[in-house]
Protein backbone atom coordinates (compact mmCIF):
# COMPACT_ATOMS: atom_id res chain seq x y z
CA UNK A 1 0.00 0.00 0.00
CA UNK A 2 1.42 3.37 -1.11
CA UNK A 3 -0.28 6.84 -0.35
CA UNK A 4 1.03 9.68 -1.75
CA UNK A 5 0.72 13.58 -0.45
CA UNK A 6 -0.56 14.75 -3.53
CA UNK A 7 -2.97 17.86 -3.79
CA UNK A 8 -5.96 17.25 -4.95
CA UNK A 9 -7.99 19.94 -6.74
CA UNK A 10 -10.60 20.42 -9.22
CA UNK A 11 -9.98 21.96 -12.09
CA UNK A 12 -12.15 23.22 -15.72
CA UNK A 13 -10.89 20.73 -17.91
CA UNK A 14 -9.34 16.99 -17.82
CA UNK A 15 -5.92 17.18 -19.44
CA UNK A 16 -4.61 20.76 -18.54
CA UNK A 17 -6.32 20.08 -14.92
CA UNK A 18 -3.96 16.74 -14.83
CA UNK A 19 -0.94 18.24 -16.05
CA UNK A 20 -1.28 21.49 -13.48
CA UNK A 21 -1.46 18.96 -10.66
CA UNK A 22 1.58 17.47 -12.20
CA UNK A 23 3.50 20.69 -12.38
CA UNK A 24 2.41 21.81 -8.74
CA UNK A 25 3.14 18.93 -7.41
CA UNK A 26 6.45 19.25 -8.32
CA UNK A 27 6.74 22.81 -7.03
CA UNK A 28 5.56 25.09 -10.03
CA UNK A 29 3.32 27.70 -9.08
CA UNK A 30 0.89 27.76 -12.44
CA UNK A 31 -2.22 28.13 -12.61
CA UNK A 32 -4.30 26.36 -15.04
CA UNK A 33 -5.81 29.02 -17.70
CA UNK A 34 -1.35 29.61 -17.74
CA UNK A 35 -0.92 25.88 -19.05
CA UNK A 36 -3.22 25.80 -21.54
CA UNK A 37 -2.83 29.35 -23.15
CA UNK A 38 0.78 28.34 -23.09
CA UNK A 39 -0.11 24.87 -25.01
CA UNK A 40 -2.97 26.69 -27.25
CA UNK A 41 -5.18 24.40 -25.62
CA UNK A 42 -8.02 26.74 -26.91
CA UNK A 43 -9.19 25.59 -30.30
CA UNK A 44 -12.76 24.53 -32.35
CA UNK A 45 -13.34 21.07 -34.00
CA UNK A 46 -16.06 19.65 -35.89
CA UNK A 47 -16.39 16.42 -36.14
CA UNK A 48 -18.76 13.93 -38.31
CA UNK A 49 -17.66 10.50 -38.50
CA UNK A 50 -19.20 6.99 -38.56
CA UNK A 51 -18.23 6.01 -35.37
CA UNK A 52 -20.07 9.22 -33.32
CA UNK A 53 -23.81 8.86 -33.40
CA UNK A 54 -24.23 13.00 -33.29
CA UNK A 55 -21.63 15.53 -34.95
CA UNK A 56 -19.43 16.66 -32.29
CA UNK A 57 -18.24 20.58 -31.84
CA UNK A 58 -15.30 20.77 -29.42
CA UNK A 59 -13.49 23.99 -28.42
CA UNK A 60 -10.09 22.45 -27.41
CA UNK A 61 -7.07 20.87 -29.43
CA UNK A 62 -6.51 16.91 -29.69
CA UNK A 63 -5.99 14.58 -26.55
CA UNK A 64 -1.78 15.07 -25.59
CA UNK A 65 -1.03 18.00 -27.34
CA UNK A 66 -1.76 19.85 -23.67
CA UNK A 67 1.18 18.28 -22.06
CA UNK A 68 3.54 18.02 -25.47
CA UNK A 69 3.05 22.16 -25.70
CA UNK A 70 4.22 22.41 -22.00
CA UNK A 71 6.73 20.27 -22.21
CA UNK A 72 8.39 22.40 -25.32
CA UNK A 73 7.59 25.43 -24.33
CA UNK A 74 8.40 25.36 -20.30
CA UNK A 75 11.44 22.68 -20.75
CA UNK A 76 9.32 20.43 -18.90
CA UNK A 77 10.33 16.29 -19.20
CA UNK A 78 7.55 13.65 -18.79
CA UNK A 79 8.14 10.28 -18.99
CA UNK A 80 5.47 8.72 -21.22
CA UNK A 81 4.43 5.01 -21.80
CA UNK A 82 2.27 2.60 -23.85
CA UNK A 83 1.66 -1.12 -23.51
CA UNK A 84 0.31 -3.94 -25.16
CA UNK A 85 0.51 -6.03 -21.75
CA UNK A 86 -1.58 -4.67 -19.10
CA UNK A 87 0.65 -6.44 -16.65
CA UNK A 88 3.44 -4.75 -17.57
CA UNK A 89 1.80 -1.71 -17.59
CA UNK A 90 0.90 -2.34 -13.85
CA UNK A 91 4.17 -3.39 -12.63
CA UNK A 92 5.67 -0.11 -13.81
CA UNK A 93 2.40 1.77 -12.72
CA UNK A 94 3.28 0.29 -9.06
CA UNK A 95 7.01 0.91 -9.20
CA UNK A 96 6.44 4.77 -10.26
CA UNK A 97 3.92 4.97 -6.81
CA UNK A 98 5.99 3.11 -4.93
CA UNK A 99 8.33 6.19 -5.28
CA UNK A 100 6.19 8.83 -4.40
CA UNK A 101 5.67 9.90 -7.58
CA UNK A 102 1.95 10.78 -9.20
CA UNK A 103 1.38 9.02 -12.25
CA UNK A 104 -1.05 10.23 -15.11
CA UNK A 105 -3.66 7.78 -16.61
CA UNK A 106 -5.46 8.10 -20.21
CA UNK A 107 -8.61 6.29 -19.61
CA UNK A 108 -12.07 5.41 -21.11
CA UNK A 109 -13.91 7.74 -18.75
CA UNK A 110 -16.88 4.88 -18.77
CA UNK A 111 -14.63 2.42 -16.41
CA UNK A 112 -14.70 4.65 -13.64
CA UNK A 113 -16.54 3.53 -10.84
CA UNK A 114 -16.67 6.63 -9.05
CA UNK A 115 -19.01 8.49 -11.76
CA UNK A 116 -23.03 8.35 -11.43
CA UNK A 117 -24.65 6.10 -14.13
CA UNK A 118 -26.00 8.95 -16.46
CA UNK A 119 -22.34 10.31 -16.95
CA UNK A 120 -21.54 6.57 -18.50
CA UNK A 121 -20.49 7.19 -21.93
CA UNK A 122 -17.01 5.69 -23.54
CA UNK A 123 -15.04 8.48 -24.35
CA UNK A 124 -11.12 6.96 -24.43
CA UNK A 125 -9.12 10.42 -23.70
CA UNK A 126 -10.11 11.44 -20.25
CA UNK A 127 -7.27 12.19 -17.92
CA UNK A 128 -6.53 11.39 -14.52
CA UNK A 129 -4.05 10.95 -11.87
CA UNK A 130 -3.26 8.09 -10.24
CA UNK A 131 -1.86 9.03 -6.32
CA UNK A 132 -2.02 5.79 -4.42
CA UNK A 133 -2.20 2.48 -4.44
CA UNK A 134 -4.06 -0.22 -2.19
CA UNK A 135 -4.25 -4.13 -2.24
CA UNK A 136 -7.28 -4.29 -4.73
CA UNK A 137 -6.75 -0.97 -6.63
CA UNK A 138 -5.70 2.57 -6.82
CA UNK A 139 -6.42 5.87 -5.33
CA UNK A 140 -6.83 8.56 -7.98
CA UNK A 141 -7.64 12.05 -8.49
CA UNK A 142 -9.92 12.84 -11.34
CA UNK A 143 -10.37 17.09 -11.20
CA UNK A 144 -14.49 17.15 -12.25
CA UNK A 145 -14.54 15.47 -8.71
CA UNK A 146 -14.48 17.33 -5.51
CA UNK A 147 -12.54 14.67 -3.58
CA UNK A 148 -10.08 11.42 -4.07
CA UNK A 149 -11.69 8.52 -5.78
CA UNK A 150 -11.13 4.91 -5.13
CA UNK A 151 -11.03 2.05 -8.10
CA UNK A 152 -10.50 -1.27 -8.23
CA UNK A 153 -7.45 -2.36 -10.57
CA UNK A 154 -9.85 -4.45 -12.48
CA UNK A 155 -12.29 -1.29 -13.64
CA UNK A 156 -8.56 0.44 -14.11
CA UNK A 157 -7.50 -2.05 -16.43
CA UNK A 158 -10.84 -1.81 -18.87
CA UNK A 159 -10.62 1.89 -18.65
CA UNK A 160 -6.82 1.99 -20.19
CA UNK A 161 -6.89 -0.52 -22.12
CA UNK A 162 -10.40 0.10 -24.18
CA UNK A 163 -10.16 -0.26 -27.69
CA UNK A 164 -11.72 2.40 -30.30
CA UNK A 165 -10.96 5.86 -31.33
CA UNK A 166 -8.19 7.36 -28.95
CA UNK A 167 -7.69 4.00 -27.34
CA UNK A 168 -5.58 4.69 -24.42
CA UNK A 169 -2.84 1.46 -24.77
CA UNK A 170 -2.51 1.76 -21.38
CA UNK A 171 -0.87 5.62 -21.78
CA UNK A 172 0.84 6.91 -18.77
CA UNK A 173 3.15 9.45 -18.24
CA UNK A 174 4.97 11.25 -15.15
CA UNK A 175 7.00 14.62 -14.77
CA UNK A 176 11.02 13.70 -14.09
CA UNK A 177 12.00 17.43 -14.11
CA UNK A 178 10.43 20.25 -14.00
CA UNK A 179 12.89 23.25 -14.67
CA UNK A 180 11.89 26.66 -12.78
CA UNK A 181 11.01 28.96 -15.10
CA UNK A 182 11.99 32.49 -15.28
CA UNK A 183 10.38 35.43 -16.50
CA UNK A 184 11.83 35.49 -20.11
CA UNK A 185 11.04 31.69 -20.70
CA UNK A 186 7.52 32.40 -18.91
CA UNK A 187 6.80 35.47 -21.44
CA UNK A 188 8.52 33.45 -24.30
CA UNK A 189 6.13 30.74 -23.98
CA UNK A 190 2.80 33.11 -23.45
CA UNK A 191 3.60 34.64 -26.94
CA UNK A 192 4.24 31.25 -28.83
CA UNK A 193 1.21 29.91 -27.13
CA UNK A 194 -0.93 32.78 -27.97
CA UNK A 195 0.94 32.64 -31.88
CA UNK A 196 0.07 29.21 -31.90
CA UNK A 197 -3.79 29.39 -30.75
CA UNK A 198 -4.29 32.59 -33.27
CA UNK A 199 -2.99 30.83 -36.47
CA UNK A 200 -4.96 27.55 -35.88
CA UNK A 201 -8.33 29.38 -35.03
CA UNK A 202 -7.94 31.85 -37.98
CA UNK A 203 -4.63 30.30 -40.82
CA UNK A 204 -4.66 26.76 -40.69
CA UNK A 205 -6.42 26.02 -44.14
CA UNK A 206 -8.16 22.53 -42.49
CA UNK A 207 -12.01 23.13 -42.95
CA UNK A 208 -12.91 21.04 -39.63
CA UNK A 209 -10.41 23.04 -37.51
CA UNK A 210 -10.79 27.13 -36.15
CA UNK A 211 -12.71 29.33 -37.74
CA UNK A 212 -14.24 27.57 -40.37
CA UNK A 213 -15.38 24.81 -38.34
CA UNK A 214 -17.67 26.80 -36.12
CA UNK A 215 -18.82 27.87 -39.63
CA UNK A 216 -19.42 24.50 -40.55
CA UNK A 217 -20.81 23.63 -37.35
CA UNK A 218 -23.48 26.18 -37.53
CA UNK A 219 -24.69 25.28 -40.77
CA UNK A 220 -25.29 21.86 -40.15
CA UNK A 221 -27.74 22.42 -36.79
CA UNK A 222 -30.99 22.90 -39.23
CA UNK A 223 -29.93 19.44 -40.04
CA UNK A 224 -30.31 18.01 -36.36
CA UNK A 225 -34.14 16.77 -37.40
CA UNK A 226 -32.81 14.96 -39.80
CA UNK A 227 -30.63 12.98 -37.71
CA UNK A 228 -33.11 11.72 -35.77
CA UNK A 229 -36.21 9.74 -35.46
CA UNK A 230 -37.94 12.36 -32.75
CA UNK A 231 -37.99 15.67 -31.51
CA UNK A 232 -37.87 13.54 -28.47
CA UNK A 233 -34.82 11.41 -29.58
CA UNK A 234 -33.51 14.83 -30.56
CA UNK A 235 -34.24 16.63 -27.57
CA UNK A 236 -32.14 13.45 -25.75
CA UNK A 237 -29.37 13.86 -27.19
CA UNK A 238 -28.98 17.79 -26.90
CA UNK A 239 -28.86 17.19 -23.41
CA UNK A 240 -27.03 14.41 -23.31
CA UNK A 241 -24.11 16.49 -24.88
CA UNK A 242 -25.37 19.26 -22.84
CA UNK A 243 -24.46 17.21 -19.61
CA UNK A 244 -21.69 15.43 -20.13
CA UNK A 245 -19.81 17.47 -22.03
CA UNK A 246 -20.28 20.63 -22.00
CA UNK A 247 -21.13 21.11 -17.93
CA UNK A 248 -17.66 19.53 -17.67
CA UNK A 249 -16.79 22.72 -18.93
CA UNK A 250 -15.23 21.33 -21.99
CA UNK A 251 -17.63 23.11 -24.05
CA UNK A 252 -20.04 25.97 -24.01
CA UNK A 253 -18.22 28.98 -22.57
CA UNK A 254 -15.87 27.01 -20.06
CA UNK A 255 -12.89 27.15 -22.46
CA UNK A 256 -13.34 30.43 -23.44
CA UNK A 257 -13.56 31.58 -19.83
CA UNK A 258 -10.45 29.85 -19.28
CA UNK A 259 -8.53 31.57 -22.38
CA UNK A 260 -9.78 34.69 -20.36
CA UNK A 261 -8.27 34.29 -17.67
CA UNK A 262 -4.90 33.40 -19.18
CA UNK A 263 -5.16 36.08 -21.00
CA UNK A 264 -5.73 38.51 -18.33
CA UNK A 265 -3.38 36.75 -16.31
CA UNK A 266 -0.60 37.05 -19.48
CA UNK A 267 -1.93 41.17 -19.56
CA UNK A 268 -0.65 41.45 -16.17
CA UNK A 269 2.94 39.61 -16.70
CA UNK A 270 3.21 41.73 -20.24
CA UNK A 271 2.14 45.11 -18.76
CA UNK A 272 -0.05 45.76 -21.83
CA UNK A 273 -3.28 47.06 -21.75
CA UNK A 274 -4.33 45.39 -25.43
CA UNK A 275 -4.11 41.85 -23.91
CA UNK A 276 -6.56 43.20 -20.81
CA UNK A 277 -9.10 44.22 -23.41
CA UNK A 278 -8.78 41.35 -25.06
CA UNK A 279 -9.47 39.50 -21.89
CA UNK A 280 -12.26 40.93 -21.47
CA UNK A 281 -13.73 40.85 -24.85
CA UNK A 282 -12.52 36.89 -24.69
CA UNK A 283 -14.65 36.70 -21.40
CA UNK A 284 -18.36 38.54 -23.25
CA UNK A 285 -17.59 35.99 -26.02
CA UNK A 286 -17.84 33.06 -23.28
CA UNK A 287 -20.88 34.38 -21.68
CA UNK A 288 -22.38 34.33 -25.26
CA UNK A 289 -21.25 30.68 -25.96
CA UNK A 290 -23.21 29.53 -22.54
CA UNK A 291 -26.23 31.36 -23.75
CA UNK A 292 -26.32 29.38 -26.66
CA UNK A 293 -25.61 26.44 -24.67
CA UNK A 294 -28.55 27.15 -22.28
CA UNK A 295 -30.68 28.34 -25.29
CA UNK A 296 -30.19 25.13 -26.79
CA UNK A 297 -30.75 22.95 -23.49
CA UNK A 298 -33.99 24.87 -22.48
CA UNK A 299 -35.50 24.59 -26.10
CA UNK A 300 -34.26 20.67 -25.74
CA UNK A 301 -36.12 20.18 -22.63
CA UNK A 302 -39.58 22.05 -23.99
CA UNK A 303 -39.22 20.29 -27.13
CA UNK A 304 -39.02 23.59 -29.43
CA UNK A 305 -36.67 22.22 -32.10
CA UNK A 306 -38.26 23.60 -34.81
CA UNK A 307 -36.69 24.74 -38.09
CA UNK A 308 -37.44 28.38 -37.07
CA UNK A 309 -35.50 27.88 -33.80
CA UNK A 310 -32.86 25.56 -34.89
CA UNK A 311 -32.36 28.52 -37.74
CA UNK A 312 -31.68 30.80 -34.59
CA UNK A 313 -29.40 28.83 -32.37
CA UNK A 314 -26.93 28.66 -36.03
CA UNK A 315 -27.53 32.62 -36.46
CA UNK A 316 -26.21 32.85 -32.66
CA UNK A 317 -23.80 30.70 -33.44
CA UNK A 318 -22.27 32.38 -36.93
CA UNK A 319 -21.98 35.43 -34.62
CA UNK A 320 -19.90 33.74 -32.14
CA UNK A 321 -17.47 32.34 -35.50
CA UNK A 322 -17.40 36.34 -36.31
CA UNK A 323 -16.42 37.42 -33.16
CA UNK A 324 -13.65 35.09 -32.76
CA UNK A 325 -12.31 35.62 -35.79
CA UNK A 326 -11.93 39.02 -35.22
CA UNK A 327 -10.41 38.35 -31.44
CA UNK A 328 -7.89 35.81 -32.49
CA UNK A 329 -6.76 38.25 -35.53
CA UNK A 330 -6.13 40.69 -33.56
CA UNK A 331 -4.47 37.99 -30.93
CA UNK A 332 -2.26 36.81 -33.96
CA UNK A 333 -1.36 40.66 -35.31
CA UNK A 334 -0.20 41.66 -31.75
CA UNK A 335 2.72 38.80 -31.69
CA UNK A 336 3.26 38.28 -35.46
CA UNK B 1 -19.17 35.04 -16.03
CA UNK B 2 -19.62 37.28 -13.10
CA UNK B 3 -19.17 34.95 -9.99
CA UNK B 4 -23.20 35.57 -8.59
CA UNK B 5 -24.40 34.30 -11.72
CA UNK B 6 -22.23 30.77 -12.34
CA UNK B 7 -23.02 30.03 -9.06
CA UNK B 8 -25.70 27.12 -7.80
CA UNK B 9 -26.15 25.60 -5.20
CA UNK B 10 -25.97 21.75 -6.20
CA UNK B 11 -23.71 18.96 -4.57
CA UNK B 12 -24.47 16.19 -6.47
CA UNK B 13 -22.88 17.42 -9.66
CA UNK B 14 -20.05 20.25 -8.82
CA UNK B 15 -17.91 21.82 -11.42
CA UNK B 16 -15.12 24.26 -11.16
CA UNK B 17 -15.87 27.64 -13.71
CA UNK B 18 -13.18 30.47 -14.10
CA UNK B 19 -15.43 33.30 -13.44
CA UNK B 20 -15.13 37.20 -13.00
CA UNK B 21 -14.34 38.36 -9.53
CA UNK B 22 -16.00 41.51 -7.49
CA UNK B 23 -12.59 43.01 -8.11
CA UNK B 24 -12.33 42.01 -11.69
CA UNK B 25 -9.81 39.59 -11.48
CA UNK B 26 -11.02 35.86 -12.87
CA UNK B 27 -10.11 33.31 -11.69
CA UNK B 28 -11.34 29.80 -10.22
CA UNK B 29 -15.33 29.00 -8.71
CA UNK B 30 -16.62 25.53 -7.70
CA UNK B 31 -20.08 25.35 -8.22
CA UNK B 32 -22.60 23.58 -8.74
CA UNK B 33 -23.74 22.16 -12.25
CA UNK B 34 -26.70 24.65 -13.72
CA UNK B 35 -27.45 21.92 -16.61
CA UNK B 36 -27.40 19.48 -14.45
CA UNK B 37 -29.47 21.06 -11.61
CA UNK B 38 -31.83 22.03 -13.76
CA UNK B 39 -32.43 19.48 -16.38
CA UNK B 40 -31.13 16.04 -15.14
CA UNK B 41 -34.82 14.73 -14.16
CA UNK B 42 -36.12 15.82 -17.30
CA UNK B 43 -32.86 14.05 -19.27
CA UNK B 44 -33.70 10.72 -17.39
CA UNK B 45 -37.36 11.17 -17.71
CA UNK B 46 -36.86 10.76 -21.37
CA UNK B 47 -33.82 8.45 -20.86
CA UNK B 48 -36.20 6.03 -19.54
CA UNK B 49 -38.68 6.26 -22.03
CA UNK B 50 -36.53 5.70 -24.82
CA UNK B 51 -35.32 2.34 -22.63
CA UNK B 52 -38.29 1.51 -21.70
CA UNK B 53 -39.47 1.40 -26.00
CA UNK B 54 -36.48 -0.86 -26.19
CA UNK B 55 -37.17 -3.07 -23.93
CA UNK B 56 -40.80 -3.53 -25.24
CA UNK B 57 -39.24 -4.08 -28.93
CA UNK B 58 -36.77 -6.86 -26.80
CA UNK B 59 -39.72 -8.69 -25.40
CA UNK B 60 -41.71 -8.68 -28.51
CA UNK B 61 -38.69 -10.05 -30.62
CA UNK B 62 -38.16 -6.92 -32.36
CA UNK B 63 -34.59 -6.31 -31.50
CA UNK B 64 -31.72 -7.95 -30.42
CA UNK B 65 -29.80 -7.05 -26.83
CA UNK B 66 -26.91 -5.45 -28.68
CA UNK B 67 -29.23 -3.33 -30.10
CA UNK B 68 -30.76 -2.13 -26.85
CA UNK B 69 -27.55 -1.95 -24.94
CA UNK B 70 -26.14 -0.11 -28.32
CA UNK B 71 -29.04 2.67 -27.31
CA UNK B 72 -28.63 2.43 -24.19
CA UNK B 73 -24.99 3.76 -23.94
CA UNK B 74 -26.12 5.91 -26.91
CA UNK B 75 -22.92 4.42 -29.18
CA UNK B 76 -22.74 4.02 -33.20
CA UNK B 77 -22.20 -0.05 -34.78
CA UNK B 78 -19.07 1.46 -36.06
CA UNK B 79 -17.85 2.68 -32.46
CA UNK B 80 -19.26 -0.81 -30.80
CA UNK B 81 -17.24 -3.01 -33.73
CA UNK B 82 -13.82 -0.74 -33.07
CA UNK B 83 -14.18 -1.52 -29.37
CA UNK B 84 -15.07 -5.48 -29.66
CA UNK B 85 -13.04 -5.88 -32.41
CA UNK B 86 -16.03 -7.61 -34.20
CA UNK B 87 -16.14 -6.55 -37.83
CA UNK B 88 -18.68 -4.11 -38.46
CA UNK B 89 -20.81 -6.10 -40.61
CA UNK B 90 -21.14 -8.95 -38.11
CA UNK B 91 -22.18 -6.20 -35.25
CA UNK B 92 -24.73 -5.15 -37.85
CA UNK B 93 -25.96 -8.85 -37.96
CA UNK B 94 -26.41 -9.23 -34.41
CA UNK B 95 -28.72 -6.31 -33.89
CA UNK B 96 -31.72 -8.88 -34.99
CA UNK B 97 -32.75 -11.54 -33.27
CA UNK B 98 -31.90 -14.07 -35.76
CA UNK B 99 -28.42 -12.50 -36.27
CA UNK B 100 -27.83 -12.40 -32.49
CA UNK B 101 -29.16 -16.27 -31.73
CA UNK B 102 -25.88 -16.91 -34.13
CA UNK B 103 -23.18 -15.21 -32.31
CA UNK B 104 -20.38 -17.02 -30.52
CA UNK B 105 -20.06 -16.86 -27.29
CA UNK B 106 -16.54 -15.11 -27.54
CA UNK B 107 -18.19 -12.38 -28.89
CA UNK B 108 -21.33 -11.50 -26.77
CA UNK B 109 -18.24 -11.36 -24.23
CA UNK B 110 -16.52 -9.41 -26.42
CA UNK B 111 -20.25 -7.03 -26.23
CA UNK B 112 -20.47 -7.46 -22.44
CA UNK B 113 -17.46 -6.09 -21.66
CA UNK B 114 -17.84 -2.80 -23.78
CA UNK B 115 -21.18 -2.59 -22.38
CA UNK B 116 -19.55 -3.31 -19.06
CA UNK B 117 -22.53 -6.15 -18.56
CA UNK B 118 -21.70 -9.69 -16.79
CA UNK B 119 -22.62 -11.80 -19.99
CA UNK B 120 -25.55 -12.89 -18.47
CA UNK B 121 -27.30 -9.50 -19.10
CA UNK B 122 -27.37 -10.21 -22.34
CA UNK B 123 -30.27 -12.91 -21.82
CA UNK B 124 -32.09 -11.80 -19.24
CA UNK B 125 -33.38 -8.68 -17.23
CA UNK B 126 -34.01 -9.04 -13.75
CA UNK B 127 -36.51 -6.90 -12.15
CA UNK B 128 -37.29 -6.43 -8.46
CA UNK B 129 -41.60 -6.69 -7.92
CA UNK B 130 -41.23 -4.90 -4.45
CA UNK B 131 -39.50 -1.65 -3.53
CA UNK B 132 -36.63 -1.27 -1.66
CA UNK B 133 -34.85 -4.90 -2.95
CA UNK B 134 -31.70 -3.91 -5.00
CA UNK B 135 -30.43 -6.56 -7.43
CA UNK B 136 -26.95 -6.73 -8.51
CA UNK B 137 -25.64 -9.11 -11.31
CA UNK B 138 -22.09 -9.04 -10.40
CA UNK B 139 -19.22 -10.30 -12.38
CA UNK B 140 -16.92 -12.53 -11.44
CA UNK B 141 -13.06 -13.48 -13.02
CA UNK B 142 -14.48 -15.90 -15.34
CA UNK B 143 -16.51 -13.95 -17.53
CA UNK B 144 -18.88 -16.33 -18.45
CA UNK B 145 -20.15 -16.92 -14.90
CA UNK B 146 -22.09 -14.29 -13.06
CA UNK B 147 -23.07 -13.91 -9.65
CA UNK B 148 -27.07 -12.33 -8.88
CA UNK B 149 -27.35 -11.32 -5.58
CA UNK B 150 -30.45 -9.87 -3.64
CA UNK B 151 -30.86 -7.51 -0.74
Amino acid sequence: MTTINYAHSMYAHCESGTVTGLLRHHGMQISEPLVFGIAAGVCAVFIKTAKVPFPVFEMRTKPGDIRKGIAKRLGVIFETARFKDPRKSFEKLDAIIDKGIPVALQVDMFYMEYIPDYMKTHFNAHYIIAVGREADGFIVSDCYYPTLSRLSTAALERGRFARGDFAPSGFMYHAVSVPPIDDARLKAAIIQGIRQAAFTMTRLPIPFIGITAIRKFAREIPTWLQRTRSSDELSHWIMMIHLLLEERGTGGGGFRFMYATFLQEASRIFGSAELLTLSKRMMDNGDKWREISMTVARSGKNRDLGPEKLGAIRDLVLARADEEEQLFTMLYKLFR
Amino acid sequence: MKENDARVDYDPHQLLLYVEKEDGTYGPLQTGAYAAKNYLGDFIEKRGRIVQDGIEKLKNGQTSPVAHYLQFYSMTTADLAARAAVPLAKVKKHLTPAGFAGASLDTLRRYAEVFDLPLANLFALIVPKKDGITITARKTTNPLFTIIEIS
